[in-house]
């Protein structure tokens, strides 16, 4: 018998909190901290295993042998590459102290971050094109590498990076955010103009948080914050779009 | 067929060499060195079993684990290519973005005689071809459903016990094709995680394999593969509707 994951169904649904909140600004602990961009530019789910009553050994060796669909069947448990740290999973993806357990666990966490986000990025290569999708992979990789990670925050969780990747899509971000990740896991995504910074918090089940802040002329800032399911992010925003229209983030999001 | 198309649905293309022999993991393990430059990252995976057994007088459980190195997945650096060596069988899988049919067919051809050689393995026991396509319908904001009817021909025909529209479905038919050499394994169904805001994304999984007699010629595994991928190719078409097609062949912006 192998292991088998169960993944969770995170569409938007009950979690809607809407109308904007005045909330403080939530400060992450690594804002904007990489791959700040100027540029614009991803077997089978799919199934709960219960609704098909499949009988695996009647099928052509799939993803959930090879373990690369969060979408599948199943999914090979984490415990499947353990005794490999010491090896290197990732090449370049930096070097495990021995016999430091500490590290190790670190380690493994860290190469599931972000192997779960490439893995991710894929499945939406027919909605994001290669320039997106490969700056994307640059960005995640400086942003998890082990070598650079303070051991005592959380990597950024799958249901996050889903999020943020329904939100990209969702609102057309041609151009591609700084990324960050809060101490709790959750994946910030950040769009800048000269004076001004739009964060997004993403956490799980498309809960979203999000902050605005413009610069001021004697040199402090005014900012705005709210929080809601995607779903209904367009709307907050655009209620204060006098000052934030979509074209200055790049969005091209129609509504 | 799926090649032509601007936007091909493929979530994952798979194909599957199975032989009656049997290779031991330290084996199998000298073999990935070979396999290094087109996938650098290598995981190992265990298979776990769980044995429970009662005395007769029922007072006593007897529970044995047992816990073993099955084989090894190997993948390229952004994980979506990917080579699994098993003991019995040699799986070569593509995740979006799907590469096309001819450069696929190149990496296992390249994959098979590297593992043929090092393996003396020559006689194939079953050959699979799977494909894993994942079709996202997207709907107006102000709706919850969209008519699946619409876009696949294979769909349940339920009574309408209810105004409201379908949560979830999967159905799955298995027959021999025309071309008896072929069984096909036919599943539609909602995908559990539904990847985009106002889409419904639909798994339409085909999977093509045989266990008659192959014959031991290298070259014939290779005729046969693109047998099968005939055949895969001619269920896909029947399943999908012109709007199906159309959406395939939409010039949507990526972002």
């Amino acid at each position: 018998m192998k292991l088998n994951r169960k993944f969770n169904h995170s569409t938007a649904g009950p979690h809607s909190e809407s109308g904007a909140k005045a909330e403080g600004i939530f400060i992450p602990s690594r804002v904007g901290s990489i791959g700040e961009s100027t540029s614009s530019s991803g077997g089978l789910s799919y199934f709960r295993k219960s609704q098909l009553g499949i009988n695996r050994s009647n099928i052509a060796q799939s993803s959930e042998g090879i373990g690369t669909n969060p979408y599948n069947y199943g999914h090979n448990s984490g415990e499947t590459y353990t005794n490999q740290t010491e090896n290197s999973l990732m090449p370049s993806f930096g070097s495990v102290v021995e016999n430091d357990e500490t590290s190790a666990r670190l380690y493994r966490q860290l190469y599931s971050s972000l192997r779960a986000a490439k893995i991710q990025m894929n499945e939406y290569s027919n909605h994001i094109d290669s320039e997106w999708r490969l700056g994307f992979f640059r960005q995640i990789e400086n942003l998890l590498h082990f070598d650079s990670w303070d051991p005592d925050d959380n990597p950024t969780s799958a249901e996050s990076f889903r999020t943020f990747l329904r939100l990209v899509c969702y609102l057309k971000a041609a151009k591609r955010p700084g990324l960050s990740v809060t101490f709790d896991g959750s994946l910030v995504a950040t769009w800048r103009t000269p004076n001004e910074a739009l964060s997004v918090y993403c956490s799980p089940n498309d809960r979203i948080k999000w902050t605005y802040r413009e610069a001021t002329n004697n040199q402090g800032s005014q900012s705005l914050a709210g929080k809601c399911v995607l779903k209904d992010l367009p709307n907050q925003l655009k209620a204060i779009l006098s000052i934030m229209p979509f074209e200055k983030w790049a969005f091209e999001f129609k509504g | 067929m799926v090649d032509n198309y601007l936007h091909p649905p493929v979530q994952e293309a798979i194909v599957e060499l199975k032989f009656n022999a049997a290779k031991p993991y330290d084996e199998l393990k000298k073999y990935s060195k070979r396999f290094e430059n087109d996938y650098p990252i290598n995981e190992d995976i265990t298979s776990f079993s769980q044995n429970f057994g009662v005395s007769p007088d029922s007072k006593q459980i007897n529970v044995t684990t047992h816990h073993s190195l099955a084989g090894i997945r190997h993948l390229s650096t952004d994980f979506s290519s990917i080579l699994l060596l098993n003991g019995d069988s040699i799986t070569t899988a593509q995740s979006a973005p799907y590469i096309g049919w001819d450069r696929f067919c190149k990496q296992v051809e390249k994959n098979w005689t590297v593992f043929s050689r090092l393996s003396k393995i020559l006689q194939v026991s079953r050959i699979g071809v799977r494909y894993i396509n994942r079709i996202d319908i997207p709907y107006e904001d102000n709706k919850s459903d969209t008519n699946v009817k619409e876009y696949l021909t294979f769909f349940p025909d339920v009574p309408a016990f209810s105004s409201r529209p379908v949560d979830e479905f999967a159905m799955t038919v298995s027959a021999f094709t025309d071309n008896e050499r072929w069984q096909a394994r036919v599943t539609t169904g909602r995908a559990v995680i539904q990847p985009l805001v106002n889409h419904l994304s639909i798994v339409f999984d085909i999977d093509i394999f045989t266990t008659k007699k192959i014959d031991g010629k290298f070259s014939d595994h290779f005729n046969l593969l693109n047998e099968a991928r005939r055949e895969k190719n001619k269920i896909f078409e029947m399943y999908i509707t012109d709007k199906a097609r159309a959406l395939f062949n939409e010039a949507k912006p990526k972002i």
